[in-house]
Order: structure tokens, then C-alpha cells, then sequence
């Protein structure tokens, strides 16, 4: 499971959410933030090529995507 | 004795029963019950009265409208009641009294249903069990030390302690399941789209679903074919006719896939859990089905999609309240909304990619089998302070899979473990399926004497 994120980067993370809480909420809510965080990271694997997502509507060509791999 | 609503209907019919005679025993059992369960937070007894009065004069006139003329029923408080107060059990609503019903509580006042009252839910369908909200959580009929699980609390202690025949839930991750598992009585998630969403307080559009709760598979294809058919109105609800539900379908050439993995190596159950499933599957191959081993994808990723895609839509549907007011959510809620906010727009799409993905596996890893089986909940029920707020977060649930793919899968109970509270199988089926999911969870409930057992 991933780490917290430090105080400062998770109280950013609250502000852009606009979210405002008591401070021993956003303490459990750091930890608790980790463990989705862990969840995510499992929905990061190469999604297949799906025709109804406008996203892959264009492929990149394998030397491309070798050159850009590479890099 | 509490007469199933199969059995009640067919004493109404018969002139044997008086609905107003039910109406006031289940009111008994609420005035000497509820005030340790919590199950109703508020009782609609003047509304009972009228619908069992009106429901007699059918009774007298031979005018009756069908099996739940006359039947004693609660709705989820997130279940639109017109002219009644309708909370989502949370100080945000407090005041709230809807001028129109929700079209399944439309439906099933249609079809002669007796009102008894609005029940207890996790706030908003998700936040709970909580301590700090206007009214206390639900507690478990057979253990009042213990928790029903959630969201649909109320009802699932209010089917099992008899205070009503039946109720409506709403299953977002397994909110009618989890209940209906630790309650012991039968709740079906129907397939997405089968049942109209209007006038039922959201959670998350995409994996909300209605659906009844009862005390046998055979009472929930009664309330449900009462609740379900098309409505405009919900974009999500599927344009095809309403269904009528077959609970004596032959079992035998039935194909039945068994997900050994989700409750044995994804997770765990108890031994009694377990027990359960296998003695299930057993029963159904009594009866003639064929039962194999089933691989779909892993209880981890269904739950990765899951919670991702639910926190996020969780988090659209409250976030004016939770920047304008949120103290005054209770603390569960709270903090499980906050945590969608902080979602970024591409967790939400690389959750629906991962969605689609599942889509596709399980029904290629399903292609051969008519059904499926496996835990509803890990065990018996645990003491209701003994629930953590990130329970979810810690460890896969056996539910949540089944809402992101649509399909129809139903809670049963097969029995008690070893601290005498019930335990539950999940049986599912294929889109559309439902008639033949309820039909399995009859016929396993007739052999596995589990539904001679009351708190």
C-alpha cells in the first residue's frame, strides 16, 4: 500500500477539493486517502482498445510507441 | 406465526386472513420491537389503517388486485413517499416531504400494498453504521449487539423480525445483500435497468439499483415484478416489457458456475459461510443442475473499479452540500464523500476502462453456465461498534462486483454459524436473468430448512 501523502501535499489536495473538515478528520482521511490510493494504482494496467472511447480512436505506430518507450 | 407474503396473499385471497387483522399484528410486533431495533424511523400508522381498510373492502368485494393487496410493507427512507417525510436518515433532509411517490413505491401502492412506515438506512445509502446522525443506526434481530450491515438496515431488520412482510431496499455495492445476508432473509439486486431509480435518492448513477427485500426468494419475485417495467423517466431503466417471475422453473440441465476463488482465496468466509455455498451447491445438483468451477476476474480488481467509480459519482451527487454544510453529515458519510472529491477526472476514466475490461472477461469466463455462486458476506454478523469506517477500503467485499457488471444476483440464507446468527449464499445469474436467480434461490431455500428459523 502506498504511503500517505505528507501533510502539506494532502491539505492542498483537500483545498482543490473544496472540502473543509475537522483537523482529526483530515487525518484519518490522509491514511484512508493511501488506501485508495493502492486501489488506483491497480487501474493503471494498459487498458484494451475499446470502440465505444473516443480516446483511441488513433493508434500510434509500433516504432513510434518503441521510440517514445525508449526514450 | 409470520406468514410469508406468498402465504398471506393466498389467505387474503381465500377470505381466511383479514389485511387489517395482518396489519395490526405486524403493528404489535413494532410497538413491542422496534424500540430496541431501530428499524422504522417513522411509523405511518394512520396511512397503515386506511391502505389495510381499503384492502379489506377488496378483500369483501372479490376485487382484490393481485398478491400484495393487502400486504404489510416499509420503504427505504431514500424511497420518495408523498406527503410523508422522507430524510435519507440524514439532518440534510430533516424537513424534506415529497409532493410525488417514487415510481416503485407508485407501483406498489398501485398494487394495494399496506404502508406501515419509512425505514432506517445508512445516510444517504452509504454512511453508517453511524451514532451522530438524528435517529440511531438499525440493529440486528437476532442479536441486537450486532450490526445489520447496510445501507438498506431498516429494512433487513424489520423483514427478519417480522414487522413487515416485506420491503424495498437499493444496492449500489451491496447495500439490499449485506442486509439481507446478516438479517437472514432473501434480498435480490436486480439487473441494472429492470427497475426504475426515480424518486429514490442517489448514490452513484452508474451501480444504483432498486430492489425488494423479503423473507424468501418466492416474496421478492413477488414484490419485485410489482416493482420493476420501464419508466422514461430514469435514463438508466431499460425500455423492454415488465416481467413475470416462473420461482418453479425446473432446476434440472441448469449449469451453475461455482467462484471459488472470490470467497476462498480473493477473500475469506467463515467455516459456516462456506459451509453454506457448498451445501447450496450441493442442493442444486440434487435437483439436477450441473455445478463447475468458475474463474472470473479478481474479487481485488472488481473492487479497485468499484469504489473508485462509486466514490467519484458518490462525490458529484453531494458536493454542494459537502463544501456548504458538511457538518451536517455524520461523520461516516463525511468523510467517505470527501474522499471522491479527491479523485482526479482521469482515476474516474481509468476506473471505466477497467470497468468495461471486467465486463468482458466475466462474460466470456461465464459463457457456459446459466448461474453463479459464491459468498454474500463474509460471515456472521459483527458487533455494530466493531464496524470500521474503511472496512471497505481493507478488505474486498463479494458484492460490488455484481454492480458493476448489471447482473441480477440474490442473497439467501443457508443457515447459522456457530454465534447463532445467520449466514447467506449469492446466487447470480445473467442479464435478464432474474426470474431464474429467484428461481434457484426457491428452490435451495425449500431443501435447506434455514427458512424455519425466526429471530
Amino acid at each position: 500500500m502506498p504511503e500517505p501523502l505528507p501533510p502539506a501535499d494532502f491539505a492542498l489536495l483537500m483545498a482543490q477539493a473544496g472540502v473543509t473538515l475537522p483537523p482529526a478528520e483530515v487525518e484519518d482521511l490522509r491514511h484512508a486517502h493511501a488506501k485508495l490510493r493502492g486501489m488506483l494504482e491497480m487501474l493503471r494496467s494498459p487498458a484494451p482498445k475499446l470502440v465505444a472511447e473516443p480516446g483511441f480512436t488513433f493508434s500510434v505506430g509500433a516504432a513510434a510507441q518503441q521510440a517514445s518507450t525508449e526514450k | 406465526m409470520i406468514p410469508t407474503i406468498a402465504e398471506a396473499s393466498a389467505l387474503i385471497a381465500a377470505k381466511k386472513l383479514s389485511p387489517v387483522e395482518l396489519m395490526r399484528d405486524c403493528e404489535a410486533r413494532i410497538a413491542t420491537q422496534n424500540s430496541a431495533l431501530n428499524a422504522f424511523i417513522l411509523q405511518t400508522p394512520e396511512r397503515a389503517a386506511s391502505d389495510a381498510k381499503a384492502a379489506e373492502a377488496r378483500q369483501m368485494a372479490g376485487t382484490l388486485k393481485g398478491r400484495l393487496d393487502g400486504i404489510p410493507i416499509g420503504h427505504k427512507d431514500i424511497y420518495s413517499t408523498a406527503g410523508i417525510r422522507t430524510t435519507g436518515h440524514s439532518a440534510q433532509l430533516l424537513d424534506n416531504i415529497p409532493s410525488e411517490d417514487a415510481v416503485t413505491v407508485a407501483k406498489w401502492r398501485e398494487a394495494g400494498v399496506v404502508l406501515m412506515g419509512k425505514l432506517a438506512t445508512h445516510e444517504f445509502a452509504f454512511g453508517g453504521p453511524s451514532f451522530d446522525l438524528p435517529w440511531p443506526p438499525a440493529r440486528n434481530p437476532w442479536n441486537t449487539e450486532c450490526f445489520t450491515s447496510g445501507s438498506s438496515s431498516g429494512t433487513g431488520a424489520a423483514v427478519a423480525a417480522g414487522l413487515i412482510l416485506g420491503g424495498t431496499g437499493s444496492d449500489t455495492g451491496g447495500s439490499i445483500r449485506g442486509p439481507a445476508a446478516l438479517c437472514g432473509i432473501a434480498g435480490i439486486k436486480p439487473t441494472y435497468g429492470l427497475c426504475s431509480r426515480t424518486g429514490i435518492y442517489p448514490l452513484a448513477q452508474t451501480l444504483d439499483h432498486a430492489g425488494p427485500m423479503a423473507w424468501t426468494s418466492e416474496d421478492c419475485a413477488i414484490l419485485l415484478e410489482a416493482m420493476a417495467g420501464h419508466d422514461p423517466s430514469d435514463p438508466g431503466s431499460a425500455n423492454r416489457p415488465a416481467p413475470s417471475f416462473d420461482v418453479n422453473q425446473d432446476m434440472r440441465g441448469r449449469r451453475v458456475g461455482l467462484i471459488r476463488h472470490m470467497h476462498e482465496v480473493d477473500t475469506t468466509v467463515s467455516p459456516a459461510t462456506l459451509k453454506g455455498i457448498e451445501e447450496t451447491a450441493e442442493i442444486l445438483r440434487k435437483l439436477g443442475a450441473t455445478v463447475v468451477d468458475v474463474t472470473l476476474p479478481s474479487l481485488q480488481e472488481f473492487n479497485a473499479a468499484g469504489w473508485v467509480t462509486l466514490s467519484g459519482e458518490a462525490w458529484t451527487v453531494h458536493e454542494e452540500w459537502m463544501r456548504s454544510q458538511p457538518l451536517k453529515y455524520g461523520e461516516f458519510l463525511r468523510a467517505r464523500l470527501a474522499l471522491g472529491g479527491l479523485l482526479s477526472a482521469g482515476d474516474y476514466i481509468q476506473a471505466q476502462r477497467k470497468r468495461r475490461e471486467l465486463i468482458t472477461r466475466s462474460f466470456a469466463a461465464s459463457a457456459d453456465v446459466d448461474l453463479l455462486l459464491t459468498a454474500s458476506a463474509l460471515g456472521e454478523a459483527p458487533k455494530i461498534h466493531d464496524v470500521p469506517k474503511w472496512a471497505s477500503l481493507e478488505k474486498p467485499n463479494v458484492t460490488i462486483a455484481f454492480n458493476l457488471l448489471g447482473w441480477p444476483a440474490l442473497t439467501i440464507c443457508t443457515g447459522h454459524g456457530e454465534g447463532g446468527l445467520p449466514v447467506a449464499a449469492q446466487i447470480i445469474g445473467k442479464p435478464w436473468q432474474d426470474g431464474l436467480v429467484l428461481a434457484a434461490g426457491h428452490a435451495v431455500e425449500r431443501e435447506n430448512g434455514a427458512r424455519a428459523r425466526r429471530p
